[in-house]
C-alpha cells in the first residue's frame, strides 16, 4: 500500500490522503502502544474525503470517532498484536 | 467374643498411624533421594547440565510412582483387612499422603519450569541449582521478590518482545512445568495430589514464590484437608485451577506489583479514569524510582515511524513522549536482526507493516533534562495496557519526558531499515 497525504494537520494530529494502489482515501491518526508510533487509516468516501479536505474542522467529529474506535470498521490496515492508542 | 467397632477402630488408627510414619518418610526419602542424586551432578556441571532434563524427570517419577504405589496398596490391604472403616480411614491417609506428595511435586515442576526458562535465559538461575538446592532458590526468588518479577528478569523484556516464538517456547515450557502435574493427577483422578499442587502453585503465584516454602509447610500441615471429602476439595482445587488457568494473566499481575505498590493499590489506580491518576511518586519507593530511572543513564529511545516523525515530531499530543532505556532497543534490534516480521511482532504492528513504512529510532541522550518521570497513565499515549509502575506487560521499562518545543539538537534520528 501507498499512503500519499493531501494534507497534514500537525496541531489536530490528522491527515487526509488517498492509498494508491486501490484508490481509497483516507484519514489517518497518530498512535501509539509505548514501543513505537505509527498510524491508523480510516477509508473515507469521495464525498466526505473532498468535504474534509475542503473544511479540515468538519473532520473532528469523524477524527474523534476514530480515536475513541469507534470506526473501526473503516480500518484500511488492521491492527497488529499491541494495538496503539491514539496520541 | 462381640465386635468391638471402638478397637476396631483403635487398632485400624494404630496401623495406619505407623504406616503414614513410614509412607511419609519413604517418599519424603524418595523425592530427597532425587534430589540428592541431582545435588551430586553438580560436582561435574557440564555434565550435569545435559542430564539435567530427561534424567532427573526420571528420578522424580521414580519417587512419584513409589509413593503412589504404596498409596495404592495401603487403600487395597486397609480394605481386606480392615473392612469399610480401614478402608475409609487408610483413603484419608493415602489422600493425605497425596496432598504432600502433590505438594512437593508441584514446587519440584516449578523449578523444572524455571529451570527450562532460566536456561534458555542465559543461566541467570543455575537450573541444577533449582533442582538440586530447592529450597536455596526458593530463598533467592524471596530475596528478588516475586515470582513473575523474576520471570521478568530471566530474559531481557526486548528479547521476550522481539522473539516470540522463544518466547512463547519458554513460556511453554514453564507453562507445562506447572500444570503437567495437574493434567497427570487430573487424568488419573487423584484429586488430593491434585489439590496438594494446588496449595503450592496457586499460592506461589498469587503471594509469591518466596513464601512457597510456608505454603509447602502448610501443605504438609493441612493433611487433614483430604478427610473433608474428595468431591468438594477436588471442586475448590478445580476452581483454583482454573484461576490458575489464566496462568499469563496471573504472572503479569503479580508482576505489576513493584516498588511497595501493591496489586490491590494497581488496580485502584488503573480503574481511576486517565487524567484523574495519581503520581507515581505517591505509591511508589524513592528507591524504586530512583533505581527505575538510573536505567535511562545512557540514554533513552522509541521508535517510530518516518511519516509519523515528519509529521507530527516525536511529542504526543500533549507534548510527552513515552520512552525505553536505551539498551533496550538496542537489544530490541539486535534480537530481530533485521528481520522485519520479527520487528513487526516485536513492537505489535500489523503483519507486513514494514513492507510499506519505514521506522526510525529516536535516542535522546540526555533524558533527565527533559524531566525523565515514571508515567502516571495521564499521558496521551497512556493506552489501555498501560500500568503503574513504569513497566510494560510485556515487561520493558518504560519513561516519559516532555518535549514540546525542544530543538531537534536534543535527539537524534537512524533509520531503521
Amino acid at each position: 500500500m501507498k499512503f500519499t497525504d493531501a494534507l497534514v494537520l500537525r496541531d489536530e494530529r490528522f491527515s487526509l490522503g488517498l492509498e494508491e494502489t486501490t484508490g481509497t482515501f483516507y484519514l489517518s491518526i497518530p498512535v501509539s502502544n509505548g514501543l513505537v508510533d505509527y498510524e491508523e487509516y480510516y477509508a473515507l468516501d469521495r464525498a466526505a474525503y473532498e468535504r474534509y479536505l475542503a473544511d479540515p474542522k468538519a473532520a473532528l467529529p469523524f477524527v474523534q470517532r476514530c480515536r475513541a474506535r469507534e470506526e473501526d470498521a473503516r480500518l484500511i490496515v488492521k491492527p497488529g498484536n499491541n494495538r496503539g492508542t491514539a496520541v | 467374643m462381640g465386635f468391638s467397632l471402638g478397637g476396631a477402630i483403635s487398632g485400624a488408627a494404630s496401623w495406619v498411624g505407623n504406616k503414614i510414619e513410614g509412607a511419609v518418610e519413604e517418599g519424603g526419602e524418595a523425592l530427597h533421594g532425587a534430589q540428592q542424586w541431582v545435588g551430586h551432578r553438580l560436582d561435574d556441571l557440564d555434565h550435569a547440565e545435559a542430564a539435567v532434563g530427561a534424567t532427573i524427570d526420571g528420578a522424580v517419577h521414580d519417587a512419584e510412582k513409589s509413593v503412589d504405589g504404596f498409596r495404592h496398596d495401603l487403600e487395597t490391604f486397609a480394605q481386606e483387612h480392615g473392612g469399610v472403616i480401614g478402608g475409609a480411614i487408610a483413603k484419608s491417609v493415602s489422600d493425605g499422603i497425596g496432598l504432600t506428595e502433590g505438594a512437593g511435586l508441584a514446587v519440584y515442576d516449578m523449578g523444572k519450569g524455571i529451570v527450562q526458562l532460566a536456561d534458555g535465559a542465559g543461566k541467570l538461575v543455575n537450573p541444577l541449582e533449582w533442582a538440586a538446592h530447592g529450597g536455596d532458590n526458593l530463598q533467592r526468588l524471596q530475596t528478588v521478590g516475586k515470582t513473575a518479577e523474576v520471570l521478568g528478569n530471566l530474559a531481557s523484556p526486548a528479547a521476550w518482545a522481539s522473539n516470540p516464538q522463544g518466547n512463547l517456547d519458554t513460556a511453554k515450557a514453564l507453562w507445562n512445568g506447572v500444570t503437567g502435574g495437574y493434567q497427570d493427577a487430573a487424568k488419573s483422578g487423584d484429586w488430593s495430589k491434585f489439590i496438594g499442587r494446588g496449595v503450592v502453585d496457586i499460592g506461589s503465584f498469587f503471594i509469591g514464590a518466596g513464601e512457597a516454602n510456608a505454603a509447602i509447610k502448610g501443605a504438609e500441615g493441612t493433611r487433614v484437608l483430604g478427610e473433608l471429602g474428595e468431591g468438594a476439595k477436588a471442586l475448590d482445587a478445580a476452581d483454583a485451577a482454573g484461576t490458575l488457568a489464566k496462568g499469563s494473566e496471573a504472572a503479569a499481575d503479580a508482576g505489576h506489583v513493584v516498588g511497595g505498590l501493591s496489586k490491590a493499590k494497581a488496580e485502584e489506580i488503573l480503574a481511576l479514569p486517565k487524567g484523574s491518576r495519581p503520581n507515581p511518586t505517591e505509591y511508589l519507593s524513592s528507591t524504586y524510582i530512583s533505581d527505575h530511572l538510573a536505567q535511562f543513564d545512557d540514554g533513552a529511545s522509541r521508535f517510530m515511524t518516518t511519516s509519523n516523525l515528519d509529521k507530527y515530531g516525536i511529542g504526543q499530543r500533549d507534548g510527552t513522549s513515552f520512552v525505553m532505556p536505551k539498551h533496550e532497543a538496542d537489544q530490541l534490534l539486535a534480537s530481530t536482526r533485521g528481520d522485519p516480521r520479527a520487528l513487526e511482532q516485536a513492537l505489535g504492528l500489523p503483519d507486513h507493516f514494514l513492507d510499506d513504512n519505514t521506522l526510525v529510532r529516536v535516542d535522546i541522550p540526555k533524558p533527565k533534562e527533559l524531566d525523565l518521570r515514571v508515567p502516571s497513565g495521564n499521558e496521551a499515549g497512556a493506552n489501555e495496557q498501560w500500568i503503574p509502575g513504569g513497566k510494560l506487560p510485556i515487561g520493558n521499562s518504560e519513561a516519559v519526558i516532555d518535549v514540546k518545543g525542544i530543538p531537534d539538537t536534543r535527539y537524534s534520528t537512524t533509520p531503521v531499515r
